[in-house]
């Protein structure tokens, strides 16, 4: 019959309760196991998250000291690429794959509305006829909207896609396995496969650029400052003062993805 | 209570440790050293990613040789036109080799790209319908560096 072992009370249970043998052989086998426990314990992600922060090595980049939003102005944007060939050029995006791209929006008076982004808008628009009367017409620059609450980074299984504590979205590509998930998963289309690298790429607001001081390339190449990027931990940040004083719209807000990347002058037609 | 019975414990117990061991070697083996280091990813690739190098310099940099050209574009409608747009990056122009001459398109296609009349264009936005503007000039349409005839691409309203 099973009886729990109780302490021994007397010289004579010790005996029949758990020899010193087998305590010390027993604790010696257990013991590697123990100690690894609690070795790992101290490597555990979840104990490091959100300490142990600093500049990255070999520079005087503090991340944690970022935060950062995008402000896309409708009204100025001409349709011109430049910042599509900015990206391309910048991030060696293979031909037919945009990070960012421009779409043209042609409304008529009914409502009915032509979207087209020929080449993603690489190579500038062309004069169109839409067969009805144009109401109203503009570009809509569109890219990653580097989304506060994203579900690309939570359908990923295994841990690729990830925000860094700047709000920069990005994408591990040492870890990613291509899987598409978080291609599907993105509301914005803003992901694709790399044909090259068989990896999930995207805008990563020029991460090598922002770390060295720069603006991204396609805020860099816009030529009427319809992209603006900036700090909104820096209090002499214009773009800071925007995102806090004007009327700003995001994409496909009933999605409740929290995007860091705002639009002036939006529009109703615009998805 | 027999010896037998700790035995039955004891062999539970070293499986359970082997299992732990197990499960923590290879945790230990997949989950990368800087994981946890700055969120819940790969720490290491933040700084993988900052040292990608850059492609576009920095705009302030083409003054540092080229000030006679940066002044004019200052001055004229094209001071908000960045010079690598229509030039090239400049890791194009400056190279490991050495001062590569950068490319100057002369084409009308680079001043359409902008200035073609489109619906879409906001009004204020100084644009052309091309044909119109080169027919009522009475010029040739077919030759490529038409604008540059008239128009001076670094400070296009100052007369040639």
């Amino acid at each position: 019959m099973f009886k729990l072992p109780s302490f021994p009370q007397s010289a004579e249970e010790e005996v029949v309760g758990v020899s010193r043998r087998d305590f010390l052989t027993g604790a010696l086998k257990t013991l590697p196991g123990a100690a690894l426990f609690v070795g790992l314990l101290r490597f555990s992600p979840a104990k490091a998250a959100g300490q142990a922060l600093g500049a990255l090595p070999g520079t005087d980049y503090d991340p944690a000291e970022h935060l950062y939003a995008y402000v896309i102005d409708i009204n100025k944007c001409i349709g011109c690429g430049r910042c599509v060939k900015a990206c391309a050029l910048e991030n060696k995006v293979p031909d037919h794959f945009y990070r960012t791209w421009v779409e043209r929006y042609v409304v008529s008076e009914q409502g009915e509305t032509i979207i087209e982004s020929p080449d993603g808008g690489k190579n500038g628009f062309k004069p169109m006829t839409p067969g009805f009367h144009v109401a109203k017409a503009y570009f809509v620059p569109k890219m990653c909207n580097h989304c506060a609450n994203t579900p690309c980074i939570q359908v990923c299984p295994v841990g690729a896609s990830y925000a860094t504590p700047e709000g920069v979205v990005l994408v591990d590509n040492k870890r990613c396995i291509g899987c598409g998930y978080c291609v599907q998963a993105c509301p914005f289309g803003s992901r694709f496969i790399n044909p090259i690298t068989k990896t999930a790429e995207k805008c990563t607001w020029c991460y090598h650029r922002i770390a060295k001081g720069l603006k991204p390339a396609c805020v860099e190449a816009c030529p009427v400052g319809a992209r603006m990027f900036g700090d909104l931990k820096n209090e002499r940040d214009p773009v800071r003062k925007i995102v806090a004083q004007e009327h700003l719209d995001v994409l496909q807000p009933e999605k409740l993805t929290k995007p860091r990347c705002y639009y002036l002058g939006f529009d109703k037609e615009i998805r | 209570m027999n010896k037998g019975h700790y035995r039955h414990l004891l062999r539970a117990l070293i499986l359970v440790a082997g299992a732990c061991l197990v499960f923590f070697l290879l945790r230990a083996f997949l989950i990368p050293r800087s994981f946890g280091k700055y969120g819940f990813f790969r720490g290491d690739n933040l700084k993988e990613q900052a040292d990608i190098p850059v492609v576009h310099g920095n705009p302030q940099a083409c003054a540092e040789c080229h000030d006679e050209q940066v002044k004019m574009i200052a001055s004229g409608p094209h001071a908000g036109v960045p010079c690598q747009d229509c030039h090239a990056p400049l890791t194009q122009h400056i190279t490991e080799e050495g001062i590569v001459p950068m490319p100057i398109t002369r084409s009308y296609a680079l001043c359409a790209r902008c200035h073609q009349k489109l619906d879409a264009r906001p009004k204020t936005f100084p644009q052309i319908d091309f044909q119109d503007h080169v027919a009522a000039k009475g010029k040739n349409w077919e030759s490529e560096d038409i604008c540059l005839n008239c128009h001076r691409s670094h400070n296009p309203l100052k007369k040639k």
